[in-house]
């Protein structure tokens, strides 16, 4: 309960310190986009209502703390390219980001680990070493060029799915939640295996077989709930690195999503938006290793005994 | 006497595995061999391009577009009738280059203050930790993201901004490994017997985190060569005509659909490269 209170009470700070951070960098930008759209002819009205919006006129901290006060008011700014809201345009592009993760993330849980339970069974033998290698292997491929393998064998070869873009229904998310689950399933399933052996090895294990508990039943209730404590904790992990991989995958399939509009904007020199986005990316993955905290805890009772001392 | 058989005992026990190669000795594995040689044949490659190369990586020659693997162009050449095969030879030590640069980068300063703060503990390792575990949470392709849009693309940007953001990476890990050592009887002994910190961090903790480190480090350039390769294919690397196997990617996208050698061979390339570089990392923490 402490740690729960500790971890809740240092989550604003660290989004504040994040926000800064990020602040700080993009006002290095030299000459961002704003000014390449108002051209030289311009009158000075213009130039002073961007100067107003931005600030330009006051200190650095003044200008954080005035960003700071916009945002709890809802007010992200406005795009420099476009001259759209950042909070729509965010608003907008939320949902598909979420929807593939959330998809990668389950599929990735389901194969990776049905195939790390199956590896972990049979541990040591030739099932076990083919499965090692192939993962392995998959663990090596970058994740989209897997992507782009996948579009040409069932988007273009087979028609069976769209190549890019959005659209009605659900079929324009399946090949990128595959592509990213791919790049998932792999540290996965190791992580799986070697989590489902170690616990197998534990004393308690063996008393539910001496007692005479079916195969089945052992696993179900005493061996997975207690390999689950790290897989959890490394899919909270591995958000992060699956902000990058959606990133690239959202570019590579033209999804109006929240990473290829952060590349978009940074390609663009467009800080408003980029600082918008970046900031919503990075209290998405502090909300998801909070959560994933919290779950640890509740999950192991041995932790939560632990962790009050 | 005494005291020298105890230094003796002390430096043969605290320093096992720098000296000696951190895999079995009775054998060099198989699969160390086979990671060994593919990681030599890589490198070599990397280094004699420009002299093994058929073609110029940059010759654009309009007549010989897009023609699939031939004996002439073993992997085919591109849209502009650039030789294949010799953009991948040449594209090998920028791509090699950005990602031993960046796990340099990365790994120092994380070594270091890792050190630091697992032998030290206290103040300076809570507040460092913290902010580890908030660096933590910004991805590193957001970093990079942040850093052209302000300082412009290019190489160097790229190699900061993935460096930086995965500091934390090694910081949290050799922290967790120092801690162990610290916690074991012979560093005890030590400072009872008066080892000052800097001995003790030389002499007894460093050798004895060396070969997960050097795990660590290996796997890190494997993870960095992927990462990139992904963002020099959105178009954050390197401007073209670098022969980046990223950009060889992006650019072979628009024609892949007729055209299977353009983004097969590449990305085959990084695919091998990863994968023998993994396994070199991973026979060394098997091998402990």
């Amino acid at each position: 309960m402490k740690y729960i209170c500790r971890r809740l009470l240092l989550f604003v700070p660290t989004l504040l310190v994040l926000s800064f951070l990020v602040f700080v960098m993009l006002e290095m930008t030299p000459g961002s986009a704003a000014s390449a759209v108002l051209d030289d002819a311009s009158s000075g009205t213009a130039a002073a209502a961007l100067c107003a919006q931005t600030r330009c006129d006051q200190p650095l901290l003044a200008r954080y703390a005035g960003y700071l006060t916009d945002i709890v008011r809802g007010d992200f700014g406005v795009s420099a390219r476009t001259g759209r809201d950042v909070g729509a345009e965010l608003i907008l592009r939320l949902p598909h980001t979420l929807i593939i993760s959330a998809a990668a993330i389950l599929v990735a849980l389901l194969i990776g680990g049905f195939i790390g339970v199956i590896a972990a069974v049979n541990c040591g033998t030739k099932l076990d070493t083919a499965i090692t290698v192939i993962t392995s292997i998959g663990a090596s491929m970058p994740t989209f060029w897997v992507a782009m393998l996948l579009v040409s064998l069932f988007a273009v070869r087979l028609h069976w799915l769209p190549v890019f873009g959005m659209g009605e229904g659900f079929s324009h998310y399946v090949l990128p939640a595959a592509a990213v689950a791919l790049a998932l399933i792999p540290g996965l399933t190791v992580l799986v295996r070697s989590s489902v052996i170690e616990v197998k090895q534990q004393a308690f294990i063996s008393t539910a077989y001496g007692k005479g508990l079916a195969s089945g039943h052992v696993y179900k209730r005493h061996v997975l709930p207690a390999a689950a404590v790290p897989i959890v904790t490394y899919v909270g992990m591995q958000s992060v690195h699956l902000i990058g991989t959606l990133v690239t995958i959202e570019v590579l399939f033209s999804l109006p999503g929240l990473g290829g509009l952060a590349v978009q904007a940074a390609l663009d020199r467009d800080p408003m938006l980029l600082q918008g986005a970046v900031l919503l990316i990075a209290t998405l993955t502090l909300c998801i290793l909070l959560i994933v905290d919290i779950a640890v805890l509740l999950l192991d009772p041995r932790i939560r005994r632990e962790s009050e001392y | 006497m005494a005291s020298r058989i105890l230094a003796s005992q002390r430096r043969v026990e605290s320093i096992p595995q720098l000296l000696l190669p951190p895999f079995p000795t009775r054998g060099f594995s198989l699969r160390l061999k086979i990671a060994a040689v593919m990681l030599l044949i890589i490198g070599a490659v990397a280094v004699t391009a420009p002299w093994i190369a058929p073609y110029d990586p940059s010759a654009i020659s309009p007549s010989d577009r897009l023609l699939p693997p031939n004996l002439d162009h073993l992997f085919g050449t591109d849209m502009f009738g650039r030789d294949l095969f010799s953009r991948v030879l040449y594209g090998a030590s920028p791509t090699l280059q950005v990602a031993l640069g960046a796990v340099i980068i990365g790994a120092l300063p994380g070594l270091a203050l890792g050190m630091i703060a697992g032998s030290k503990r206290g103040v300076f390792d809570q507040v460092v930790t913290q902010i580890a575990d908030a660096w933590n949470a910004l991805p590193g392709v957001l970093v990079a993201l942040v850093m052209i849009a302000a300082l412009g693309r290019s190489v160097v940007v790229l190699v900061l901004a993935l460096g930086i953001s995965s500091i934390p990476t090694f910081y949290r890990m050799v922290r967790a490994e120092t801690m162990r050592v610290a916690a074991e009887p012979f560093v005890e002994a030590a400072v009872s017997l008066g080892a000052c910190h800097r001995a003790v961090l030389m002499r007894h903790i460093i050798p004895n985190i060396a070969p997960s480190l050097l795990a660590l480090v290996t796997i890190s350039v494997g993870r960095m060569l992927l990462a990139t390769s992904a963002l020099s294919f959105i178009g954050l690397g390197a401007p073209p005509p670098s022969p980046e196997w990223g950009s060889l990617l992006a650019e072979g996208r628009a024609h892949m659909e007729q055209n299977w050698w353009l983004i097969w061979f590449p990305g085959a390339t990084i695919a091998v490269t990863t994968f023998a570089i993994y396994l070199f990392g991973n026979s060394f923490r098997d091998s402990r």
